[in-house]
């Protein structure tokens, strides 16, 4: 525990915000004295990285730090304490599967027409709300909340997908920095995205899966007929001119092979539907779902994977001497339970290219020992460090910049306590183009929120929203609900930050995709702060209504 | 008639009543006619198989059987050498007379809103014109216990004969029985709020009992009328069976633990495939079973292919008093004509064949209480039987003649049998 | 030397052998059956043969198969040597069971019930490899199936013929040689009596069903003749051509006569008036499914050329259900027209035999007569007629062995083969419970054990299908809803387990 007090120190002399003090702040720094991961299967013991403005300049164990450079040094217990593992720092990691809510998506059909309540797009003449290729990224829907959860578990670049729909438009590569897109904007149209099982949000057609089947496979022949019949036109004007549909113009670099087809499986006979339903020469690439393992052999074609590692959790089964005989306890879940962890390493043996992503975490740090789980079960922990930063970075063409820890590289770093992959994994610091950011949870906590919290939401345009907050157990491990409307919702995450409460919920409750944060700063039984969702950002009051042991003295 | 008379008495009068209205409504002298049944194999069922056996109907009962019968001279005698005589088969829980057609609401009265209607009597709504019953004694269903469904305690169900001119003189048994469905969220909740709900409202009828004891010993004024508690009184009095109906093995077994806390007299498990894994129990416990339904999916995905089919098998196998329905429901009703085949099919799967022929009809008819009357061939009971070209377990057989309460039923009555008769005469003509 | 040869052969036979008691284990679970049975070379001895053929039911009779073909049938046949001898004696041997409606592996929903047309939509996009009831239905006798959309509008889906190839992957499944078809509904389904969309949707009555139907017949027709007048060649490349349709080239199809209609149909107006219309277009109806007044119009059905594939004892679940007879298909079979029994229901699916006895029962078709209404009947009203449904030289050896009359409701299947594998086998299924139990009592430990490491299991995990099933794919309990109105809205496990 010793080593725990030092880290903090290390970070209380830390670097200041350069808000604070309005000017510029030197950037250049060396970091000296760790154990240094470059890349998979590389391991520098006591070495140094310098890096100045937002690029590694050198990196290895026998480098003197420049003078000019900023020291930034880790002080440890005992160098003899054998147990403390060494500070360890790894190539940022790159999520090549990050989904985006749809709001914070602009749509090329929705913004033409100039008004702003055509949601969606949806009732646009000609174009169904599921096809939307020509989506993207709005800089003003920056997901900045998504982007500080991500990086607070140590990745430092993301491909930024949108996550509705079937076509659902194209993906943006960024650095996962402060400063909105235009800070860190790596490359736009990076892929073109979708998912099979869709149903029309308007009530129409398709309600069935083999309906959005169809309807795929009609939008690809209508992209490609577009083309053939724009350019007919062009070169003859003298006869009809073909109608134009919204959107196909940009699934052309798609269907020639230039531009991935990313498509979001859902279970085993997804995969194999996708294979079948995407004609060979589309450059395709499947974000899987875990049970690959199950059909595996009957992949026609050895397609990239992007794995999300969410193995299931142990089925509900009781001991049986309670003389329960679990009669309800599912075969083919146990087996599932039991062969998930396997998939990634089955993926790899078999051939597939694969690569990870934090996708279906409910805490994207908690991929760190689903990864380790995955190695236990076969996968080579290279292969695993390898899946999260240079596959990616090749996959996504920026490996001569992204996914080591390299001269001439940006200085994308994650620092932690020993391995990063294990059930605990404690991340120090995390380095994006150069800018350091510090974890704020190990600010120890000042304050005791545990109670019910009587919340004011205020959303822009909504108005007011209550809510309650019931929190639990010590400051260092809380847990609780957030009752919206009568419908109770368990934390994802809670944490006290010196007087500042955190709470995230995943949206999904809420039929959203993406994290509900809410940020309060305490004092004594009040409360005050502000929040983020997929809906947008919001106000948040609250005042305790009750102590964390005052329930059972009212009863 | 609208003296309110409290529990048994009222039944017992009811009852009466019933009869008495039965046996007035047949002729002097239909009621001292005979027919002889002559030639057929008989298939008693409680007892041997009689080869070239004769069954004496003597009125609306049977006067004798045997392969010896003194057949009176003013005997009416049907030769039926070459055929089969069994008795009808007893539904042990359908929505016959109650449903016809399950799309269209306003044929549906199998099914009542609200959780609590103890006080509802099936047997006030049963459509003797019924399109569903000729249908179905063509296939042999010549009594029907027809129950009421939806909500916590359901009401009251009765026997029926399926033949008759009004739901009155058709009524063999009302009430028989109450009905109440164990919530399924019940099992490992002794909190469940359904389950509170059922019990909140038998402690009402307790003590609404109570105090109606109290007035009829002069001792307090009288309570308010509440047809829905004095509908209990009986069953919690111990006079009134409860069907219980519980589905899967969890629920069973939360079934039957609480029904003993209750303390009932009387308790007929309703259920599915899974009432196998708590055979022991209902055969230690002496409770009978239905076994609603043979044609089902096996419980559990992972389960055996014929988990359901050997159902029945296990349940005899324990030693469990049960009969075999069919799912029973408004589209059920249509078809309750295919029930023997539901206890056929178990016999494929590992019920002895004569327990699957008493699975439908002695067993149901005990199990009803009714056994006195129906259930086999015997002197004394009602002469409502079958003549098949076989075993009437099997799907082949045709059934070629039935008897009711001593008289022959018009088999041309089905309705299926009216269109085949005309379509078949069209056909042949075209294609002549 | 000759007899070291013979010592040689012997070796290789009993090796064959043991591959063959070796073989493949059922299972739960289709990913998780390591690899298909083998095809073997078999002769079954001294079994009642019924070959759905003109040869009738052949007493102590031998049936043998090679290739995955069955080679011959008769008495006393000569058998290679490394033939599988299974003693018959006792035992019943047919064609396996063919059920022409089933909805019993579709992924995502049966129905596509926006459009009054989605003839653009595939069953083969959607189909359940991993279905229990393909492995239950084996279990039954099953050894083919019509994937069908439901009957939620007038043109439905296109189909999927497959084969119970348990393990199979969804393509492997695909019945290659069966002919394209597609769905269509008449009645109260389509015209929404008994359900409706958000918004209601034109046709609300039969004449509209019709109308409907003919003017999508129309628009293909429209469709087919721009793709025709498309210039060839150099002028082509140059001329914009028209948007491809996929609902069109389906219906183009059926104008051709390539893509077969099945269409859901009650009432014999509504059957006439389908081949009324049929007939303007020149198109000759597959079959109609449940054709439950069929009877009414046999000869007309016959003189078309319809098939009818139905129930035969459902009636009154709806009002146009009301004139529903258990003698239509005695009737239908007197009036000439080709009938099939089927399930539409993958409980009733595994003892279509017991449906095939009802028609024994119901106007006294021949016993023989009636195991052809499930087997070489559907088998051509499939378009598979001449692949399989009867036991004759160079069809698939597709077969089930039963252990007495087939028609018997006292009778178990004990073996059905598919393409001369042998995909269910009760010995085989019975040893296996064993195994599986042990194993689900193996990985509970495990789980347990596991639990004292990692703490509580969680909670959420458990998901139970609703009613009285547990642990079913929501595709295992599809079903077109469309087709018993009476429970809309309502959980459908109690009716549908009855299998009524």
């Amino acid at each position: 525990m010793r080593y725990v007090f030092f880290v903090l120190c290390a970070l209380l002399i830390g670097p200041l915000h350069a808000a604070e003090l309005r000017q510029p702040l030197p950037s250049t720094y060396a970091i000296v004295d760790v154990r240094i991961v470059p890349a998979p299967g590389e391991v520098l013991e006591s070495a140094t990285i310098v890096v100045r403005d937002g690029i590694i300049e050198a990196v290895g164990s026998d480098i003197e730090p420049p003078p000019d450079a900023a020291l930034v040094t880790f002080e440890r217990g005992s160098e003899n304490d054998e147990d403390q593992p060494p500070i360890t720092v790894y190539a940022g990691l790159i999520d090549p599967y990050l989904a985006v809510a749809s709001d914070e998506n602009s749509d090329g059909g929705g913004n033409d027409n100039g008004n702003g309540d055509d949601e969606d797009g949806g009732s646009v003449p000609g174009r169904h709300p599921l096809i939307r290729p020509d989506r993207r990224l709005d800089p003003a829907a920056w997901p900045a909340d998504t982007v500080e959860a991500h990086r607070r578990a140590g990745f430092t670049t993301a491909l930024m997908a949108p996550a509705v729909g079937l076509l659902r438009g194209n993906s943006v590569l960024a650095n996962l920095g402060d400063g909105g897109m235009s800070a860190n904007l790596l490359a736009e149209n990076v892929a073109q995205h979708a998912h099979l099982d869709e149903r029309s949000p308007d009530g129409n057609y398709p309600q069935s899966l083999m309906g959005s089947v169809a309807l795929f496979r009609q939008s690809l022949l209508d992209a490609a007929w577009q083309q053939s019949a724009r350019n007919a036109w062009q070169a003859n004007p003298a006869q009809s001119r073909p109608e134009w549909l919204a959107g196909m113009d940009v699934l052309a670099p798609v269907l020639a092979g230039e531009q991935p087809l990313v498509v979001k499986s859902e279970d085993a006979l997804d995969s194999l539907r996708i294979l079948d339903l995407v004609d060979g020469e589309i450059d395709l690439v499947l974000v899987g779902h875990g049970e690959e393992y199950k059909r595996l052999d009957d992949f026609d074609r050895k397609v990239p994977h992007i794995l999300p590692l969410d193995f299931p959790a142990a089925p509900d089964v009781e001991a049986e001497n309670d003389g329960h005989d679990n009669r309800d306890a599912s075969l083919e879940e146990l087996r599932h339970w039991k062969y998930a962890p396997e998939n990634p390493a089955r993926l790899v043996e078999a051939g597939f290219p694969v690569l990870l992503t934090a996708h279906g975490q409910s805490n994207p740090e908690d991929l760190f020992g689903q990864v380790a789980k995955a190695v236990e079960h076969g996968l080579d922990a290279d292969a695993a460090l390898a899946a999260l930063t240079t596959g990616p970075a090749e996959w996504l063409g920026i490996a001569d910049r992204a996914g080591r820890i390299a001269a001439g590289y940006m200085a994308n770093l994650v620092i932690v306590d020993g391995e990063l992959f294990g059930e605990e994994t404690t991340i120090n610091e995390v380095w994006v183009d150069g800018h350091r950011f510090e974890l704020t949870r190990l600010v120890p906590p000042e304050v005791d929120p545990a109670g019910t919290w009587d919340l004011t939401l205020g959303l822009a345009g909504m108005g007011d929203v209550d809510a309650t907050l019931k929190l639990s157990g010590e400051p260092a491990n809380m847990d609780g609900i957030l009752v919206v409307m009568g419908n109770e919702t368990p934390l994802s995450e809670a944490r006290v930050s010196g007087k500042r409460l955190q709470v995230r919920i995943d949206a999904a409750r809420f039929g959203e995709a993406g994290t509900i944060t809410i940020n309060m700063d305490i004092d004594g039984d009040r409360g005050r702060g502000n929040g983020s969702g997929p809906f947008g950002e919001f106000t948040v009051r609250g005042t305790r209504s009750s102590g964390p042991g005052d329930e059972e003295t009212r009863i | 008639m609208n003296i309110r008379i409290p529990g048994g008495i009222a039944n017992g009068l009811r009852l009466g009543l019933a009869l008495a209205a039965c046996v007035l409504a047949m002729s002097p002298a239909a009621a001292q006619q005979f027919t002889a049944l002559t030639g057929a194999t008989v298939h008693p069922v409680d007892g041997e198989v009689i080869e070239d056996g004769v069954v004496l109907i003597e009125g609306r009962n049977i006067g004798a059987i045997g392969a010896q019968v003194e057949i009176p001279a003013d005997a009416t005698v049907i030769d039926l050498d070459g055929s089969h005589i069994y008795p009808g088969f007893v539904h042990p829980l359908s929505a016959l007379g109650l449903t016809e057609i399950s799309s269209v609401a306003g044929t549906v009265d199998n099914t009542e809103m609200g959780a609590i209607n103890a006080a509802l009597r099936v047997e006030v709504a049963f459509n003797h014109d019924s399109a569903l019953l000729p249908v179905n004694v063509a296939g042999g269903i010549l009594t029907t216990h027809t129950v009421p469904s939806g909500g916590l305690i359901r009401g009251r169900s009765a026997v029926m004969n399926m033949e008759g001119w009004s739901w009155e003189d058709m009524t063999i048994k009302a009430p028989a029985g109450m009905h109440i469905d164990f919530p399924a969220g019940a099992a490992g909740d002794s909190e469940n709020d359904d389950l509170k709900k059922i019990e909140s409202v038998l402690d009402a009828a307790q003590d609404w009992h109570k105090a109606m004891q109290a007035f009829e010993a002069g001792n307090a004024p009288r309570p308010a009328r509440n047809a829905q508690l004095e509908a209990l009184v009986p069953l919690l009095e111990g006079e009134m069976p409860l069907f219980l109906y519980a589905g899967k093995e969890k629920e069973i077994v939360a079934a039957l633990d609480w029904a003993e806390e209750q303390e009932f007299e009387r308790v007929i498990l309703v259920g599915g495939p899974d009432l196998q894994y708590v055979a022991d129990r209902l055969a230690a416990d002496n409770v009978p079973a239905i076994l609603n339904g043979v044609y089902t999916m096996p419980t559990r995905r992972w389960e055996a292919y014929d988990m359901a089919y050997q159902a029945a098998g296990k349940l005899h196998e324990a030693g469990v008093k049960f009969a075999i329905g069919d799912g029973g429901g408004g589209f059920g009703a249509t078809n309750a004509r295919n029930l023997p085949f539901h206890a056929g099919s178990s016999a494929a799967f590992g019920l002895p064949k004569d327990a699957a022929l008493k699975s439908v009809t002695l067993w149901p008819a005990e199990i009803l209480g009714i056994d006195d009357q129906l259930g086999s061939l015997a002197a004394g009971k009602r002469a409502s039987l079958i003549v098949t070209s076989g075993d009437p377990l099997e799907v082949m057989t045709k059934i070629q003649r039935v008897w009711i309460d001593g008289e022959e039923y018009d088999l041309a009555r089905s309705k299926h049998r009216q269109l085949y008769e005309r379509y078949k005469g069209r056909i042949e003509a075209e294609t002549e | 030397m000759n007899r070291l040869a013979n010592n040689v052969s012997i070796l290789l036979a009993s090796l064959l052998t043991s591959a063959a008691l070796a073989e493949y284990t059922p299972g739960v679970e289709a990913w998780n059956v390591e690899s298909a049975p083998p095809q073997q070379t078999l002769v079954v001895r001294d079994a009642t043969v019924w070959t759905a053929a003109e040869d009738g039911i052949l007493e102590q009779a031998d049936l043998l198969v090679r290739d995955g073909e069955i080679r011959a049938v008769g008495v006393d046949l000569d058998a290679p040597g490394n033939a599988l001898e299974i003693d018959g004696a006792g035992m019943h041997v047919t064609p396996g069971i063919i059920d022409a409606h089933s909805h019993a592996a579709i992924i995502g929903g049966v129905n596509e019930a926006t459009d009054i047309s989605t003839a653009q939509v595939r069953i083969q996009d959607v189909i359940d490899s991993e279905s229990i009831n393909i492995y239950r239905q084996l279990a039954g006798g099953v050894t083919a199936i019509n994937l069908l959309h439901g009957s939620a509008n007038a043109i439905g889906g296109q189909m999927a013929v497959i084969k119970m190839r348990w393990g199979a992957s969804p393509e492997e499944l695909i019945f290659d040689a069966a002919a394209p078809g597609i769905k269509f509904a008449l009645g109260e389904n389509p015209k929404q009596s008994n359900w409706s969309n958000d918004d209601p949707r034109y046709p609300q009555s039969r004449p509209g069903v019709a109308q409907v139907i003919e003017e999508k017949f129309e628009q293909a027709v429209d469709y087919q003749r721009k793709l025709e007048e498309m210039p060839q060649g150099r002028r082509g490349r140059d001329a914009v051509p028209p948007r491809p349709d996929l609902e069109m080239d389906a219906i183009v199809e059926i104008l051709e006569g390539v893509r077969k209609i099945h269409s859901h149909a009650y009432r014999a107006d509504e059957m006439v008036m389908l081949i009324n219309i049929a007939e303007s277009f020149g198109v000759t109806i597959g079959t109609f499914q449940h054709v439950l007044e069929g009877y009414k119009l046999a000869r007309r059905m016959a003189e078309h050329g319809a098939g009818g594939s139905g129930f035969i004892d459902w009636w009154n679940f709806k009002h146009e259900a009301s004139d529903a007879i258990p003698y239509n298909p005695a009737l239908m079979a007197m009036g000439g027209v080709t009938v099939g029994l089927h399930s539409d229901n993958p409980e009733l699916a595994r003892r279509m035999n017991l449906e095939a006895a009802k028609a024994v029962r119901y106007g006294g078709v021949d016993e023989h007569d009636a195991l052809i209404m499930i087997t070489a009947n559907p088998a051509r009203q499939l378009g598979v007629g001449d692949r399989t449904g009867r036991l004759e030289r160079g069809l698939d050896a597709d077969f089930v062995i039963w252990n007495g009359h087939p028609l018997s409701v006292y009778t178990r299947v004990e073996q059905t083969w598919v393409d001369g594998r042998r995909y269910f086998d009760r010995e085989a299924d019975r040893a296996q419970r064993e195994a599986l139990e042990a194993e689900r009592r193996e990985l509970i430990a495990m789980v347990l054990e596991a639990d004292q490491d990692e703490g509580a299991p969680d909670d959420d995990s458990e998901e139970e299908t609703p009613g009285w099933l547990i642990g079913y794919r929501a595709s295992e309990l599809a079903h077109d809803e469309f087709c018993h109105a009476q429970d809309f809205g309502h959980v459908h496990a109690i009716d549908f387990r009855s299998g009524e």
